[in-house]
């Protein structure tokens, strides 16, 4: 008889007959006889092992054994490694098409940081040392009317800074909240000018001198809405005149005629 | 006789930046006058212009075609 069934045969010896049928019942003087055989404790000890080793690898690698915690895990992280992949072999791509001598000219100037409608400072969020090959997307006149409608609009304490050339176009950097250098700056443009029109139709620039404000807000509550915006700003032109360009900090402002 | 959403209305001259902006605005609209009435993003022109789009229901359009609703909803009255 092997040695393993020889101790399991003394073990079983050890109990009583009238337990012999509910053996699985063992009570505290049993189980100390049993953990007092050799065969038995190692037995045990095994058991114990096996059991630690099964809960770790389910702890550990319990995501990889189902698909949708595999896909919840790793989601977000393989897609911003292909993002990164994708931009640096982009970026590359645009290194290698611009030639040495307008790589300087198409470098932005230095823009002051810009506070937009979350309060996010657009100038901390381009990483330092990321994307600075690839060179900013350029705004088309109604696309900046756009940005800077919508930078305007987004939060009253936004301003333009003085440091800004009106009558050149400008950085993209001070009006818009998102990394300009990146791959999709153009979409985000596209979907910027798109949401700013649609949030606010009907955009006016006035002054308070010429009351627009008050008549409109009366006026559109009262009467007919376009007949409304029709005569308050025929009195505010009326009330303010032609536009001439006012004192500016700026070097580069026209003369006034 | 209302327009949804309200005109989003930008006083200038109660603003430290309104001369750049005052000079954005004729780089890139090619406008000298204020008011400066942009619908769906586009200027509509001086105020005869504004005047004869109104008059034609063109206006009307044109905020329509931008997403605003005019005359839309009206106040309910009390109930006496």
């Amino acid at each position: 008889m092997p040695l393993a069934l020889k101790d399991a045969h003394s073990v079983f010896q050890t109990i009583p007959m009238d337990r012999k049928h509910s053996s699985f019942s063992l009570q505290g003087p049993q189980l100390a006889s049993f953990f007092q055989q050799r065969k038995g404790r190692t037995t045990v000890i095994g058991l114990v092992f096996v059991v630690f080793l099964t809960t770790y690898v389910f702890i550990i690698h319990g995501t990889s054994f189902s698909p949708v915690l595999a896909l919840r895990q790793s989601d977000s992280a393989t897609t911003s490694q292909l993002d990164v992949a994708l931009e640096s072999v982009q970026n590359a791509r645009v290194v290698a098409a611009i030639p040495s001598d307008q790589d300087t000219a198409v470098q932005p100037p230095p823009a002051p940081p810009s506070a937009h409608r979350h309060g996010v400072n657009a100038f901390h969020k381009s990483k330092p040392g990321q994307h600075r090959q690839r060179p900013a997307i350029k705004l088309t006149p109604e696309q900046e009317l756009a940005a800077i409608s919508s930078f305007i609009a987004s939060l009253s304490h936004n301003r333009i800074p003085h440091t800004v050339d009106p009558l050149k176009p400008i950085d993209p950097e001070v009006v818009l909240d998102f990394d300009t250098h990146s791959v999709r700056a153009e979409e985000e443009v596209r979907r910027l000018v798109e949401e700013v029109w649609t949030l606010n139709p009907v955009f006016v620039y006035s002054r308070v001198s010429c009351s627009f404000h008050q008549q409109c807000q009366h006026e559109v509550l009262t009467n007919d809405a376009t007949s409304a915006l029709v005569r308050s700003f025929q009195r505010s032109q009326v009330n303010s005149g032609q536009f001439v360009p006012q004192a500016s900090t700026n070097n580069h402002r026209p003369r006034p005629a | 006789m209302y327009l949804k959403p309200a005109p989003t209305i930008i006083d200038l001259d109660q603003r430290e930046d309104g001369p750049i902006i005052t000079s954005m605005l004729k780089r890139l609209t090619g406008t000298v006058e204020l008011p400066l009435l942009l619908v769906g993003g586009k200027p509509v022109g001086t105020v005869e212009e504004v005047k004869a789009l109104a008059a034609s229901g063109e206006l009307k359009q044109m905020i329509s075609e931008a997403g605003g609703v005019v005359d839309g909803a009206k106040k309910k009255g009390r109930r006496k």
